[in-house]
């Protein structure tokens, strides 16, 4: 459809409707790379503005995700490095419901790691990539995959147990 | 779901309670919704955007000082030139 027999507003439209299929997976990454709880809501935000900003360079015949899983790299990214120069405190709120306690204890988990560790670990077990789609993604061979995948579920079992232990 | 052996059972339960727990509440949902709706409300699809803008107007500042910085250097030694030619 040409820009002119578009109705108005219906770019606008299909970029709210990406928002909100998407929202839980953007939310949930950023999450899980380690961005502190009370910073997702900005993290968030972020990520859609590159995304609206950028929209007209995207292939939207193809999935979104691994487009804004890059983007959600550099923004946690971006985060850490600003909370190098000014710490702040990360500690999740305490909950009532174990799921998420056991979701914070994760994340906090996933934030002790390697970056690329992390990324890995995230793609392939979390979100279930195969270890062909992440090698394509990160651009990087299968093996290399594996070979990080298996250290990073090593790093993440000793993290988790070690702040089991400090709990 | 993986290539590679078995995942630990104490990650794959961690795994599994991520997976069930709630991702955000329903007013961190709603605040984050009406602050993207008001931040593109008025902003092409694929354009900078209000931060854009910002950027640009500062950097057209930047331009306009350095502009007037030269021209009042130049117009200076026009100036003092000339002076010292009447005085010479």
């Amino acid at each position: 459809m040409s820009e002119p027999d578009r109705p108005p507003g219906s770019g606008l439209e299909i970029f709210h409707a990406v928002y909100e299929r998407e929202f839980d997976y953007v939310w949930r990454n950023l999450g899980r790379m380690g961005v502190p709880h009370g910073e997702i809501a900005d993290a968030v935000h972020e990520v859609f503005i590159v995304l609206h900003r950028r929209w007209n360079d995207l292939d939207h015949g193809r999935s979104l995700r691994p487009w804004l899983f890059g983007v959600a790299r550099r923004v946690a990214s971006d985060l850490r490095a600003k909370r190098r120069e000014q710490p702040t405190d990360v500690e999740p709120p305490a909950v009532e419901d174990p799921r998420i306690a056991e979701r914070d204890l994760l994340w906090r988990a996933l934030a002790m790691l390697d970056e690329d560790r992390r990324t890995v670990i995230i793609l392939h077990d979390l979100e279930g990539h195969t270890g062909a789609e992440i090698a394509a993604q990160l651009d990087m061979s299968v093996n290399t995959v594996h070979s990080r995948l298996r250290l990073a579920r090593a790093d993440l079992l000793a993290a988790v147990r070690k702040l089991r232990g400090a709990r | 779901m993986s290539e590679l052996e078995q995942v630990p059972d104490e990650l794959a339960s961690l795994f599994a309670a991520e997976r069930a727990a709630p991702v955000v509440d329903a007013a961190a949902r709603t605040a984050a919704k009406a602050r993207m709706v008001a931040a593109v409300a008025h902003v092409p699809l694929g354009t900078a955007g209000a931060a854009g803008a910002a950027t640009t107007l500062a950097g057209s500042g930047k331009v306009i000082a350095i502009l007037a910085l030269t021209l009042g250097v130049g117009a200076g030694t026009i100036a003092l030139v000339k002076h010292a030619d009447r005085t010479a």
